[in-house]
């Protein structure tokens, strides 16, 4: 079908009897030596809420020994294993391959209007490096079990009796994952668009897909080295993170923030990108000032490189250095700022509609503010001072990472889902279930900026008593946010058996995936498109007709 | 059917009879200056990484050295000068060569270029045994990174760190360099059996790309290690 | 590498863009000689300009290799903008954390005035000379 004209008469006849990808072909074999970026995006989608489902249930056991003051359910060496095992499997495992890995990879070719990615063996090759470092993570968890906290400082990393060399390794190959997922990203979009789309017509989506990947080559290699330098301070003593052989432990700070910052750009432009797509769908608008929200997206990729150090404004550096970093500090929260005034903006007179993945879109708009301007407080030097380490600082990240990248997740999940599988979920338990997990994610996070405001710091075992009710508030929170997952993990699993059978376009996007089947063919497309005008063109005199064809309510 | 129906069509009809003659184009490209393009630009982000990677470790080498350098400077002075500057006109002479492979395929000649990347990975094993030279000699003097250094001679308790630092750049620069004879091997086999034409010299040009790399990182080791004053 | 546009060439063949034997030399040589400047330049003392040196002439060098063999120079914009997008990158990472190293120890714990640096001791000793 000709994608552009929205002729909702024009169906060729030979649509009907191709296989969709999931019927194409059988077996494991089909899977494991899949090329089809579906296919690659399925088995990351399965592997990385796996991840979810291990580093989630750590969560529920670390805000379970913090009911009580003292011990609760486990010791001190294994609630230091416990936080770090937490940390390392949501940051590594989770949520930096989440969205380009799973829905990126599904999604991205079909935007673009291609058959593939650009390098198919490529994208395999990244997945298996997933799977090896997953693997090697699993070592360290069996061999002894790390307990340097996610950020492997040194010298107690270098020092520790736990299992940081197979943790180091483990992450250094899921690097290559991420780089090699990036790098075929960047090739695609410059060179697999499909004709007539120029990057303006692209949907913001792939624009801040694209500054994720450029991100992804560049920050990357940096923890790469970093890890590399770790396994051979254990090994051989080299000396330059250890102040007991006239290293410095704040230059591994410096290396290991160059990439961790902008990492956190990787986990949050992929969730802004899903926003942008909830928010033009749900409100039947092209997003509001596009180019802006489109440059955004590369300003952030930059500016993320300048700020690492605002990590470090205790650590030891240079007041120099600290005034330099909390400047441009301030300064990364405009491209954000900018992309939260332009979705509100398209939404003042759109023409809303509340289906789950939108009650997630715009949860993320509240939670992300929230979560960003408690960074800018954490950028002041004067309140960093008193903050660092506390409290503050978890429910700040988990705002921009939970609240943030999570719903924007879940919420583009939920908007692919019957793309990807062929089936609808159930709407009312999706709702319900969403109102669990925000309800859940509130009460667990708020109540830790009051936590960390009065003085708890971060990654204690033991407590004063004056903040066990707070504690409690916030673990119960926890068993909320569980309980609206495993909901939402039942319905899913449910409508892939007895879902109603998805049409094109459920949502009534414009965007090109929602021109072809659901799921899709192999091929993605019977025709190559041919674009001829921008990605969100709802006043298109034939969009609405388009939309009720492919809504299959015609 | 609106026109555009029709030229769409068309343009698949013809897609799909190029494809039947080239077997070199990759059914999600449309043409072979796309695909080309797109593995160059790939090869390219590969080094873009590349450089990063191993920029890390330039960075922790100038930071110890503006600290400490007068240790630097004792330290570097037992490195072999005229072994380094011997292995820097090697990578030099290696990237000729290999350059010269890549510009051998573009005019359909296999045999050339297969003997063009021969000298390529003999003169990048030269790199390797005059490296083993040097590593040897460490070993026996005890300029050995972190727990292993026992060298008496250098005044400063820690200048087991430059050493530290020497191998690790060195150590991994080697590895890269490794890494680039067995795949230029790879690509001599696939020239011995006259796999590369002027349509179809990617390979090549990216295993190019990646020796070049190679030398790159060379031609800044040597001096920052080897020449200090 | 020249490109024939679709609209020239319906052949989809692909023209590559072959340089001249003298081009590869002519570096080849340079290489060389760049080489045995900055060997030569080692060998006297100019202070911190010996390292300014060694650094110009490596980046000359690089330069060469990187638009004449790596075909920079010829090729698609875009990958010269990659290749310089990552050193501009680590630029960024050597300045900022030069920014911390090199500066610190410049304020005065106690009363939070600025010291002139070269009256402070350095931030960790030499190694402690025999």
């Amino acid at each position: 079908m000709t994608v552009t004209t929205f002729d909702p008469m024009h169906v060729p006849t030979e649509a009907q009897s191709s296989p969709n990808f999931l019927e194409s072909a059988h077996g494991i074999k089909s899977w494991i030596f899949t090329l089809d970026h579906k296919r690659i995006g399925i088995m990351y989608l399965w592997s990385i809420l796996l991840s979810f489902l291990f580093g989630g249930i750590a969560a529920l056991l670390v805000r379970l020994e913090l009911l009580t003051p003292q011990k609760t359910i486990m010791t001190a060496d294994q609630y230091n294993q416990m936080f770090t095992l937490h940390g390392g499997i949501m940051v590594f495992l989770f949520i930096i391959p989440s969205i380009p890995a799973s829905l990126g990879n599904f999604v991205l070719p079909i935007m673009l209007g291609a058959k593939d990615v650009a390098f198919p063996r490529l994208n395999l090759l990244s997945y298996y490096f997933w799977l090896t470092g997953a693997a090697l993570i699993l070592t360290a968890i069996c061999t002894g079990g790390i307990d340097t906290g996610w950020t492997f400082y040194t010298p107690y990393s270098t020092r520790t009796a736990t299992s940081v060399i197979w943790m180091g390794l483990g992450v250094f190959v899921l690097g290559f994952s991420s780089i090699f997922t990036g790098l075929n990203f960047i090739t695609t979009i410059h060179k697999l668009r499909a004709p007539g789309m120029s990057w303006f017509r692209m949907p913001l989506f792939l624009w801040s897909i694209y500054a994720t990947a450029l991100i992804q080559i560049l920050a990357t290699p940096v923890l790469a080295i970093t890890l590399l330098l770790l396994v051979v301070e254990r090994a051989f003593g080299l000396g330059i993170f250890d102040p007991k052989l006239g290293g410095d432990p704040v230059l591994f700070q410096h290396f290991f923030w160059f990439y961790s910052h902008p990492a956190v750009y990787i986990m949050i432009l992929p969730g802004m990108a899903i926003v942008s797509e909830l928010v033009a769908t749900f409100s039947r608008r092209p997003i509001f000032a596009y180019k802006s929200v489109a440059y955004s997206s590369v300003a952030l990729a930059v500016l993320g490189f300048l700020v690492w150090g605002h990590h470090m404004f205790v650590a030891g550096t240079s007041e120099f250095s600290t005034v330099l970093f909390s400047a441009l500090t301030f300064l990364v929260a405009i491209p954000s700022g900018v992309k939260l005034f332009n979705w509100l903006a398209t939404l003042y007179k759109g023409s809303i509609s509340f289906e789950s993945p939108m009650l997630y879109a715009l949860a993320f708009i509240f939670l992300f503010t929230i979560g960003g301007l408690t960074g800018i407080f954490l950028g002041t030097l004067s309140i960093d001072v008193h903050l660092h380490d506390t409290y503050f600082v978890v429910a700040h990240f988990h705002y921009v990472m939970m609240g943030g990248t999570i719903f924007a997740f879940v919420g583009g999940l939920h908007y692919w889902w019957p793309k990807m599988f062929g089936r609808m979920y159930n709407e009312l338990a999706a709702k319900i279930a969403f109102a669990f997990v925000f309800v859940g994610f509130n009460v667990t996070f708020f109540t830790q900026f009051i936590l960390g405001s009065r003085g708890m710091p971060r990654r204690y075992y033991n407590y004063p008593p004056q903040f066990q009710t707070l504690h409690i508030i916030s673990t119960v929170g926890s068993w909320i946010i569980a309980t609206g997952f495993i909901m939402m993990a039942i319905y899913f699993l449910r409508s892939l058996r007895h879902g109603k059978k998805a049409p094109d376009n459920p949502w009534g996007g414009l965007t090109l995936e929602w021109h072809t089947h659901s799921p899709p063919i192999t091929e993605n497309f019977h025709n190559t498109p041919i674009i001829t005008h921008g990605a969100y063109d709802y006043e298109h005199p034939d969009a609405k007709a388009f939309i009720l064809q492919t809504q299959g309510k015609i | 059917m609106s026109a555009i129906d029709t030229e769409v069509i068309a343009n698949a009809k013809i897609e799909h009879a190029e494809h039947e003659h080239n077997p070199h184009l990759a059914h999600h490209f449309s043409e072979p200056e796309q695909q080309i393009s797109a593995a160059k630009l790939g090869m390219w982000a590969f080094l873009a990484q590349e450089v990063l990677f191993f920029g890390g470790l330039f960075v922790a080498l100038m930071v110890f050295r503006t600290w400490y350098p007068d240790m630097y400077r004792a330290a570097s002075s037992q490195l072999n000068v005229p072994f380094g500057a011997i292995n820097t006109m090697v990578l030099i002479c290696s990237s000729l060569t290999m350059a010269l492979a890549v510009r051998a395929t573009q005019l359909n000649r296999n045999r050339q270029a297969f003997w063009l990347m021969a000298a390529t990975v003999l003169l990048a094993g030269v790199f390797l045994v005059i490296k083993y030279f040097e590593y040897s000699h460490k070993f026996h003097e005890g300029q050995l990174p972190g727990h292993f250094y026992t060298f008496k001679e250098i005044p400063f308790d820690n200048a087991h760190m430059f050493f530290g630092i020497y191998f690790c750049m060195t150590g991994l620069h080697g590895l890269h360099v490794l890494i680039g004879m067995i795949v230029i091997g790879w690509m001599m086999v696939r020239a011995w059996r006259n796999e590369f034409s002027s349509q179809y010299y990617t390979p090549v040009e990216c295993t190019g790309l990646y020796w070049h790399l190679v030398d790159l990182i060379w031609i800044f080791l040597f001096p920052l290690l080897y020449l200090v004053k | 590498m020249s490109t024939t546009t679709h609209a020239d060439d319906s052949s989809h063949k692909h023209t590559p863009h072959v340089l001249p034997l003298r081009i590869y030399f002519g570096v080849w040589v340079a290489l060389l000689v760049l080489t045995a400047i900055t060997l030569a330049v080692s060998y006297y003392d100019f202070g911190e300009g010996n390292l300014i040196i060694a650094l110009v002439v490596a980046t000359i060098k690089a330069t060469l290799v990187s638009l004449f063999f790596m075909h920079l120079f010829y090729d698609h914009k875009l990958n010269a903008l990659v290749f310089g997008g990552s050193i501009v990158f680590l630029f960024l990472f050597f300045f900022f954390t030069l920014a911390d190293t090199t500066t610190r120890g410049q304020v005065d714990p106690a009363n939070g005035v600025f010291v002139n640096k070269h009256l402070q001791q350095k931030p960790s000793d030499e190694g402690h000379a025999h």
